[in-house]
């Protein structure tokens, strides 16, 4: 049976984002071209090109900026799960976007990162017992710059290995930049940041601290004029031709987003709350089967966002 | 007198402590309308009428110490605090006590002490919440959430997280706004961490002057708030912070002059620091209140001047404020708006003792109740306070100190500014010309700094002497500069010509400023001891000065010398009519009675008797030339060859003339202590005893004055010079010399000191006791 709030999406325990293809592969056709996300990933197929064996004389640092919900995490993992798709069983993810806190010292996120990478290398089989050596005292040492290198060096290259490494979120620009540094042969770094402004005005030294390519900048925004009614459309949160599920007009998610700045997060997450409820409504009501499941109109959205917690 | 209580409550309705608290200030409380509050109120008022326009102001308070600055500071907060217009937008109230210390010790006590840590939190998630609400109120979708926001009804965190705002960028947004009023980012930075759970422990410990944790310096926070220019930027962002949004600041800073002052100049970044915290405050609706000593406002200069509202001196207290002041703090005890036990002529000479100084006038106040009531027991009702009441009083408790720990304290400043001193020196042995202190200073051998220690000053005949005594220094040596220290009260009348006669204003001690204020002095008056050098001009000026002043002192030394004349002559009247009177009483006695009365029988009762044997066996102790003369005696009737060196030995000990003003002032001493006991003697002969057990006020009056008598006598007298008679012992002549303990000038000097306050204190607790 077809879930009856077109919001949700399957496979997460948040029920709305961010989106994993590489874990999750329907989520491919969740994407939608809002918030500039399209352009931000065709930029970064562009940016790696075609033969993705590029990667292999210089890695790559990209780094995705935005607000909060603007749809970062979502886009990074796309591009992850694009290069894999490329490049197939030579291509590890790595995925430690959990594995640091924005309120630890940036060098704690730092070595952590590199600890973890250890353990996977390890647990993948990637290092002999020296390589291990190798690497653990390069992180004793704090040398993480000679830890990369050599990882670049002695275990991805020698296995023709492409290693994706979606990063923990920062808000520090030095971080981004020592990622910058390490962006080593075979390694791809994807970072985040949603400390836009900071970042951007740290950029040249970021520039200059990446190898000869380029380190790759994609910047996803708000929502445009249509975007939001683009989104409900894609969901399907607008047709009328099921009975049994409810449906949104293009005159009131036009109300909803005009006059003010939106990110996509926050739109999904209004619909799919407010969708929930009206279903809920109507299952206790008994509305549900009997067709009689209607309109989710501006008071829905409105009274949804009254009953939310936070009043004082 | 029908509306006086049949007797008066034996409760004191002065205060003896007198010292403003601020923060203790409340409706209770008693407060004068003098100009100064007035005026201030007014200020404070205008401040706190609603405005759209930033109502911001400076008001700075300069006064002397005890003149009520902190009364006004405490009476302006509680004002502030009670008279915000609306109850929910009530002016949030902070007050700094400066203790010695800096801006950043100010700052911590503001952030930590008067502004907790969930009150400037909460202050943030406001201004955070009309942040949002400002975002969301442009779409009618969320206006009524914003509406939420705005007023308190909506946790902006809460809000922001449940609708998956986007809260980095609102962050950013704030931080923006708050950095608008600094130029140190870091405000920006770490206010809005105060809102992110994981950072507020960091961003508060920063905020509160510590060093920065790592989370903060990867955000680029680098230093910690411990520089007078970071902590005033930090007190203007507070002060902004806390007068949004039609909200009211008011910040308290008492007593400025610990923090900037002529001895603790601030740095120009300071300066300019302080210049736009005063900026920030004006642009905003906060009201920074400043009081302290008047140096605090130059030190700081004419820039910071500019930007401060209104100076309000802190005037005096006048006759009719302390009356009024009298009024109502007998109204308080319910005893209605009465005046009684003062007078308005009573008022009127403690004004004019205490030159207007509300402290001093409080204190007095209450001991001239307590004294008034003691002296009417039975009637309190009747109790009277007369200026004779007030000039004894004042003497005992204006300076609230001894004279040895001010000795001591000028000691300290001496040796603070490196000046050699010498104590009890006469400039010139023939005229009354001693100095407390003599402190050569200048490129003559003989010039220098006299300084003169003196109690209260409140009759003519006390005023004359400082005058004389001034002249005759100044007479003494051609370069010299004479301060003069009281420790006590002046009558104001006497301040002008004694201005004139020393070489500044007299300095009136006080345990605040005494210190500063005498280093303060002594710098200055010694560089005009200093040679101009190549400076012709200077040169000049100073020598017409010291020919002015040497005029001045021609003239009056003779006007001295007519009034001592007129003084002889009608003292020798006076003397004449008592020895008259005194023949008549003897010739008018019997016989028999004179014959059987061949001395002055001893009336004293033994404690005071001690008390000047001990004084004449101290003088003893240290003067044994007439023991060694009767040990060379008794040696030349012996062995001839030991007498020879005895006699020897003797001789020796008088080739120096100073042995012989050392015998002179032994000798004084002794016809002092004699004299003075013979007048204690002859009080307790016609002392009348009263039936309380207190002596009559007449009798208090009398014992007094003849304590006094002493001390004058006894500050002429060189102490010191006794120490050139510590090398005679009766061991000059048998050599031995540790059968003599060596005589302590110390204790006895001490023992004469003390000798009239122990012998005063001593005899009224023996007539206490036979009452």
């Amino acid at each position: 049976m077809t879930d009856p709030n077109p919001f949700h999406v399957p496979g997460l325990r948040s029920r709305i984002g961010p989106l994993c293809p590489y874990t999750e592969p329907t989520h491919k056709d969740y994407y939608v071209a809002v918030d500039h996300t399209e352009t931000a990933f065709t930029a970064f197929q562009e940016s790696l090109g075609e033969d993705l064996t590029t990667l292999h004389d210089d890695g790559r640092l990209t780094v995705a900026l935005g607000w909060d919900g603007c749809g970062k995490t979502s886009l990074l993992n796309r591009c992850a799960a694009w290069v894999k798709a490329e490049l197939g069983k030579s291509c590890h993810i790595l995925s430690l976007a959990d594995a640091g806190r924005d309120n630890e010292p940036r060098e704690d996120r730092e070595n952590r990162v590199f600890k973890l990478l250890i353990h996977e290398f390890r647990d993948r089989d990637l290092l002999d017992d020296n390589q291990h050596a190798e690497l653990t005292e390069a992180l004793d040492k704090g040398d993480l710059n000679f830890g990369y290198l050599y990882a670049s060096k002695y275990v991805l290259k020698p296995k023709n290995l492409v290693l994706v490494v979606l990063l923990p979120r920062t808000e520090i620009p030095l971080e981004v930049e020592n990622y910058a540094r390490w962006a080593y042969p075979y390694i791809v770094f994807l970072a985040e940041s949603r400390k836009v402004e900071s970042v951007n005005e740290h950029w040249s030294a970021i520039e200059s601290a990446h190898n000869s390519a380029l380190p790759i900048r994609l910047k996803v925004g708000t929502l445009d004029n249509g975007d939001g009614w683009a989104f409900v459309q894609s969901r399907k949160g607008d047709r009328t031709d099921a009975p049994n599920y409810p449906f949104v007009s293009e005159e009131t998610i036009r109300r909803v987003t005009e006059a003010r700045t939106l990110s996509i997060g926050e739109l999904h997450k209004l619909l799919y709350g407010t969708y929930q409820e009206v279903l809920k409504k109507g299952k206790a009501s008994g509305a549900i089967g009997s067709g009689s499941m209607g309109e989710v109109t501006l008071l829905d959205l409105m009274e949804f966002h009254f009953r939310r917690p936070g009043r004082q | 007198m029908s509306d006086r209580p049949r007797s008066a409550p034996s409760d004191n309705p002065f205060v003896p402590a007198a010292v403003a608290k601020p923060r203790e200030f409340d409706d209770t409380t008693l407060s004068i309308p003098t100009p100064a509050i007035t005026e201030a109120v007014s200020l404070v008022d205008a401040f706190l009428r609603p405005s759209a326009q930033p109502a911001g102001n400076v008001i700075a308070i300069q006064g002397e110490y005890g003149t009520g600055k902190s009364h006004l500071v405490g009476a302006l907060l509680h004002h502030a605090r009670k008279h915000s217009d609306d109850e929910d937008r009530r002016a949030r109230v902070a007050l700094l006590e400066a203790r010695p210390a800096t801006f950043v010790d100010l700052y911590r006590q503001l952030i930590g002490d008067e502004l907790k840590k969930e009150d400037v939190h909460d202050q943030v998630r406001e201004f955070y919440a009309h942040v949002l609400a400002d975002e969301l109120s442009a779409s009618p979708f969320t206006s009524d959430i914003a509406e939420l926001l705005r007023n308190g009804e909506l946790d902006p965190v809460e809000a922001s997280d449940s609708m998956n705002l986007m809260e980095s960028r609102n962050l950013d947004l704030l931080g923006r706004v708050l950095a608008k009023v600094t130029n140190n980012p870091a405000f920006g930075i770490a206010l809005p961490l105060l809102l992110r759970p994981d950072f507020a422990d960091a961003a508060w410990e920063w905020l509160t002057g510590h060093q920065p944790d790592q989370v903060l310096v990867d955000r680029g926070i680098t230093h910690p708030i411990a520089t007078e220019e970071l902590a005033l930027e930090a007190m203007g962002v507070l002060a902004l912070l806390y007068s949004q949004r039609g909200r009211r600041f008011v910040l308290a800073i008492d007593e400025m002059n610990k923090v900037v002052s002529a001895s603790r100049k601030p740095s120009e970044n300071a300066v300019e620091a302080f210049q736009k915290m005063l900026e920030v405050f004006a642009g905003a609706q906060a009201l920074l209140i400043l009081a302290g000593l008047p140096d605090y406002l130059d030190e700081l200069g004419g820039a910071v001047r500019q930007r401060i509202g209104r100076i309000i001196p802190v005037s005096p207290l006048t006759v009719a404020n302390t009356v009024e002041y009298i009024k109502q703090s007998q109204a308080r005890l319910g005893r209605g708006r009465m005046l009684d036990p003062f007078t308005e002529n009573t008022v009127r000479y403690l004004v004019k003792l205490t030159d207007g100084n509300a402290r001093r006038i409080i204190r007095l106040c209450s001991h001239l109740y307590r004294r008034a009531v003691d002296a009417s027991p039975r009637d309190p009702a009747r109790a009277r306070i007369n200026e004779a009441m007030v000039r004894e009083v004042a003497r005992e408790h204006a300076g609230a100190t001894t004279t040895d720990h001010v000795r001591n304290e000028i000691r300290q400043v001496l040796a603070a500014l490196g000046l050699t001193y010498e104590r009890d020196i006469w400039m010139n042995p023939e005229t009354d010309s001693k100095a407390d202190y003599w402190v050569p200073f200048g490129s003559d051998a003989n010039s220098g700094c006299a300084l003169v220690l003196n109690e209260s000053v409140l009759n003519q005949s006390e005023r004359d002497a400082l005058v004389n005594r001034a002249t005759f220094l100044q007479s003494a040596v051609e370069r010299m500069e004479v301060v003069l220290v009281v420790v006590g009260l002046v009558d104001a009348d006497f301040m002008p010509s004694l201005t004139e006669a020393f070489s500044v204003e007299p300095i009136i001690y006080d345990q605040y400023t005494f210190n500063d204020t005498l280093s303060a002095v002594l710098e200055r008056q010694l560089s005009l001891l200093v040679d101009p050098g190549g400076d012709v001009l200077p040169g000049v000026r100073e020598q017409f000065t010291r020919l002015g002043r040497q005029q001045a002192n021609t003239q009056r030394m003779l006007e001295q010398a007519m009034k001592t004349l007129t003084s002889l002559r009608a003292s020798s009247e006076r003397s004449l009519n008592q020895l008259q009177r005194e023949v008549a009483e003897f010739t008018a006695a019997p016989l028999a009675q004179r014959v059987a009365e061949p001395g002055q029988p001893t009336r004293l009762p033994p404690v005071v008797h001690t008390l000047f044997v001990t004084a004449r066996t101290s003088l003893d102790s240290l003067d044994q030339v007439d023991a060694t003369l009767r040990a060379m005696f008794a040696a030349t009737e012996g062995d001839p060859v030991h007498a020879i060196d005895a006699r020897v030995a003797v001789r020796a000990q008088f080739r120096s003339q100073k042995v012989f003003s050392a015998l002179g002032v032994s000798a004084m001493l002794r016809l002092l202590l004699v004299t003075f006991q013979d007048g204690v003697n002859e009080w307790f002969r016609t002392y009348v005893p009263s039936p309380s057990g207190r002596p009559y006020p007449v009798d208090r009056e009398r014992l007094g004055a003849l304590c006094r008598a002493y001390d004058t006598v006894y500050e002429y007298i060189p102490f010191f010079q006794l120490e050139e008679l510590d090398q005679f012992g009766p061991h000059l002549v048998d050599g031995n010399a540790a059968i003599v303990p060596v005589p302590q000038l110390g204790e006895a000097r001490e023992l004469f000191n003390r000798l009239s306050s122990r012998v005063h204190a001593a005899a009224l607790e023996s007539v206490a006791d036979v009452g």
